[in-house]
């Protein structure tokens, strides 16, 4: 767009918030229009609801006026009149404010219209009530009250007179009366009046007492039924004008509820067009405002981070070392003088860059061969020369090469006499060593002998300790031995003591079960006895019951008789118990005892074998406490003279050690002398020097 | 029995063993407060009551019995008291319990000619049942005993029937 094509930054920045602002002001401008426009539909549509309401009002109580109307005239009761009044006043009420929240003419004129059929129904209701009144709203009022009266003045004087046939003819008067009076039909009334002169010729031919009283009574009677019936025939008009009046206002009142809906539907929907048409003229502005200013964001947006973008490559390729990249912005804005600006100092940067590169690369080449040259020296090598440059570094290369000729002529004369001083002190350690390896093989097989007469010698004390030991515990054991021997006769000797005590107890305890058996002998007699005592005591028992109060005395001794024989039979049953227990631990005791005498003769043996065993033991230990006493004499001596090698090995050692020390010395002093001289030939053989004429 | 005139053989052995009525003792203690006196003996899982204040009764560790061919299981046979023919019963075979224990008692009820003798086995306690130890539990007796039991009792975990006697026996020798 051209618009915006040369502008810079800040301008169009300005030009963004003042869009933002104009934006702003335009839509709350369209709300604002909207939300009054809001509130009049609102209140338009409330002041057509009211009418609405009022007119469902007027019809309710139309129909509320209507009822009290059928009301009175099916009922014939003046409370309805009342109520009929009060209904038609509330009506005149709503008509008043129908005609003032009409929503236009027409509905206006349909409002009074409807006002003008309802005070035509209401004078035609009044004068018909009025009709009815008069002709009278039940039997005792009105001209139904009269007609009453002078029919039962005439009845009762025909009572009294007993004329069948005038009480005929007034019978057939009242059912013509009440037949006019039900259906309101002319035939009636001429059925009637002609009846009224039957009657009159009756009475003129009858001969009653008081004819001219009952003809003046008639024509009274004939007179109000006359004014009654043209009463009812003007009721019966009104009711005809009044439903005329009902018939002509219905259709205008149902013309008024139409045209009142056909208003209220037309207005509704005109409000709500306008409603919509404008929130879609605020939608149209805010859509208008957003699609304006989302244009200028986007291209302010643009503005700025394309240029920022292509600075951003520019730099990023400049320090990835392509130094011929360049911006080339040409807006008209900051970003394109920022980039020419910064093209211009890059094109003079890297001019001057690339011309002290060049300088730098010969001198540093200059200096990497000295340093090069210099680090072959430094690795002892004096057959380097450092390359002469003709730049600041030549002087320095031509010093080096002068003073590495020069060391390596020294170095080649001090390598030649520490070869000489090498081989003599090789000699000489080669002698030394010799010496030094017959001497330590002489002080080895002196020490081993040593060691070895050292251990002959504690062998020996050994031998000597052990056989003076076995030979006191050789004599321990022959004391043990007779000891235990004379334990072995004392124990057979016992064993015989108890064999002996053991078979009396076996017979002792025979004649204990013996006597156990004599025992439940008794016991089983006792206990028969007292079985027999239980049954004599039951039966006394008994005897006592049937005797009574007199046998109680008895029972009660019976009763104790019978417990005692009751204890005398548990009595003996536990012994019983007890002298079987005893019988039978007895016969264990004696099969115990049978074992125990098995056993003490068993031992007995074994004894004595022990005893003849020990005997033969005491001999072989009197040889063996001899022979151990040789060994320990012999021990002895041997261990004396193992003492006397041992002494004269030591002094040979001590001999030998001397010398050793001495020769080591010696060696070790050769040693010294070879290292030095292989130290000095080391420290000349790391240089390595030019080649000379005696090599 | 009378002393006047001895019965024949023949009578003897016809001889009704149904229980005369007993005149009541003239201090019956009985009567006065309820409690159930009498001697029991051990049949099944229970014990029967005998009223040995109403009947004179009499036990018998040994008793010779004469068997009578072909008269049932559960007559044991018939004894000689003092002179008297009494027929024993075998009271478990007669209800048909499994005799329990080796020993053998006879208990004779009523006296003279009106004597009946059981076979039980084991000799008879006293006992005296108070009323608060009457339960109304229905306990398995056999049909022939249940209409002579006329209440039951629980004293010491143990279940004692009052056994009408006379009627047990009147019963039996209808059946007879």
């Amino acid at each position: 767009m051209k618009l915006f094509a040369d502008r810079t930054i800040a301008q169009r920045m300005r030009l963004l918030v003042t869009t933002l602002g104009a934006a702003f002001v335009a839509m709350i401008v369209a709300y604002a229009a909207v939300a009054v426009l809001d509130n009049n539909i609102a209140t338009t549509k409330d002041e057509l609801g009211r009418f609405r309401s009022t007119i469902d009002t007027i019809t309710i109580e139309t129909l509320q006026a209507r009822r009290d109307e059928k009301d009175f005239l099916l009922r014939r009761d003046a409370s309805y009149l009342d109520k009929h009044a009060k209904t038609m006043a509330q009506l005149k009420a709503h008509f008043d404010e129908a005609e003032k929240t009409a929503p236009n003419e027409e509905l206006l004129a349909q409002v009074r219209k409807a006002r003008g059929a309802l005070d035509e129904y209401q004078k035609s209701f009044t004068k018909m009530s009025t009709e009815a009144v008069s002709v009278g709203l039940n039997e005792n009022s009105g001209l139904h009250g009269e007609l009453r009266n002078a029919v039962h003045e005439v009845e009762a004087i025909l009572d009294e007179t007993s004329q069948v046939e005038l009480t005929a003819s007034m019978l057939m008067l009242r059912r013509h009366e009440k037949d006019f009076l039900a259906r309101h039909a002319d035939k009636y009334l001429e059925q009637h009046a002609a009846e009224v002169q039957t009657f009159k010729k009756l009475l003129a031919a009858a001969s009653v007492s008081r004819s001219a009283t009952i003809a003046e009574l008639m024509s009274t009677y004939a007179k109000t039924f006359e004014k009654a019936a043209a009463g009812v025939k003007s009721e019966d008009q009104q009711i005809e004008v009044l439903r005329e009046a009902v018939h002509t206002a219905e259709p205008i009142f149902d013309q008024l509820v139409e045209d009142t809906n056909a208003t209220i539907e037309k207005r509704t929907a005109t409000l709500a067009f306008l409603s919509g048409l404008a929130q879609a003229i605020l939608f149209i502005v805010l859509l208008a405002t957003a699609a304006a200013v989302a244009y200028l964001v986007k291209n302010t947006y643009d503005a700025i981070t394309n240029p920022l973008q292509k600075l951003d490559e520019t730099l990023g390729k400049l320090s990835s070392g392509q130094h011929d990249a360049r911006s080339r912005i040409t807006t008209n804005d900051e970003f394109g003088h920022l980039s020419t600006t910064l093209d211009t100092m890059l094109d003079d940067r890297i001019t001057a860059q690339l011309k002290a590169e060049a300088e730098n690369e010969r001198l540093n080449n200059s200096v990497i061969e000295l340093l090069e040259a210099v680090a072959d020296l430094s690795q002892r090598d004096l057959t380097v020369r450092a390359p002469i440059a003709e730049d600041v570094t030549g002087p320095v290369a031509d010093a080096i090469n002068l003073m590495a000729k020069e060391t390596a002529e020294v170095l080649g004369r001090i390598r030649g006499i520490s070869h000489d001083v090498e081989q003599a002190a090789l000699t000489v350690k080669q002698q030394s060593d010799k010496v030094t390896q017959v001497a330590g093989d002489e002080q080895r097989v002196v020490a081993d002998a040593l060691h070895r007469l050292d251990e002959a010698a504690r062998a020996m004390n050994e031998i000597a300790n052990l056989a003076q030991n076995s030979t006191n515990i050789a004599q321990t054991a022959i004391s043990a031995t007779n000891g235990a021997l004379r334990t072995v006769e004392d124990t057979v000797e016992g064993m015989s003591d108890i064999r002996e005590t053991i078979s009396e107890t076996e017979k002792r305890i025979k004649r204990l079960g013996e006597r156990s058996q004599e025992i439940t002998g008794i016991v089983e007699i006792i206990n028969s006895i007292a079985e027999r005592t239980h049954v004599l005591a039951l039966n006394a028992s008994m005897q006592a019951a049937v005797a009574g109060e007199a046998g109680r005395g008895f029972a009660v001794v019976a009763d104790e008789v019978q417990r005692l024989a009751e204890s005398s039979r548990n009595s003996t049953s536990q012994i019983a118990a007890l002298v079987n227990n005893i019988r039978s631990e007895t016969a264990e005791t004696m099969a115990t005892m049978n074992r125990t005498i098995e056993q003490v003769i068993a031992g007995s043996n074994r004894a004595e074998t022990a005893g003849r065993q020990m005997h033969e033991t005491m001999k072989n230990t009197d040889q063996l406490v001899s022979a151990v006493n040789l060994i320990a004499a012999r021990s002895s001596d041997q261990a004396r003279l193992s003492a006397e090698l041992q002494e004269r090995a030591k002094e040979l050692l001590t001999t030998t050690q001397t010398t050793d020390s001495e020769l080591k010395e010696q060696s070790a002093h050769a040693e010294n002398l070879l290292l030095f001289s292989k130290s000095l030939l080391d420290s000349v053989k790391v240089f390595k020097l030019p080649a000379t004429n005696e090599a | 029995m009378s002393d006047a005139a001895l019965q024949s053989p023949f009578d003897a052995l016809r001889k009704s063993f149904v229980l005369s009525e007993q005149p009541q003792p003239q201090q019956a203690v009985a009567t006065t407060d309820k409690r159930v006196r009498g001697h029991a003996f051990s049949i099944g899982t229970f014990h029967l009551v005998v009223d040995t204040v109403r009947y004179p009764c009499e036990v018998y560790e040994e008793l010779p019995l004469c068997r009578l061919p072909g008269s049932p299981a559960h007559l044991a046979g018939m004894a000689n008291q003092r002179g008297n023919i009494v027929p024993i019963f075998d009271i478990h075979t007669l209800l048909g319990y499994r005799q329990e224990g080796g020993h053998d008692y006879y208990l004779i009820i009523g006296s003279r000619d009106d004597a009946v003798g059981f076979r039980i086995s084991q000799l008879p306690r006293r006992i005296e049942l108070a009323p608060e130890e009457r339960i109304t539990t229905a306990l398995p007796i056999p049909r022939l005993l249940e209409p002579h039991i006329r209440q039951f009792f629980q004293q010491n975990e143990q279940i004692f029937a009052d056994w009408d006697v006379q009627g047990f026996l009147a019963s039996l020798a209808s059946e007879a």
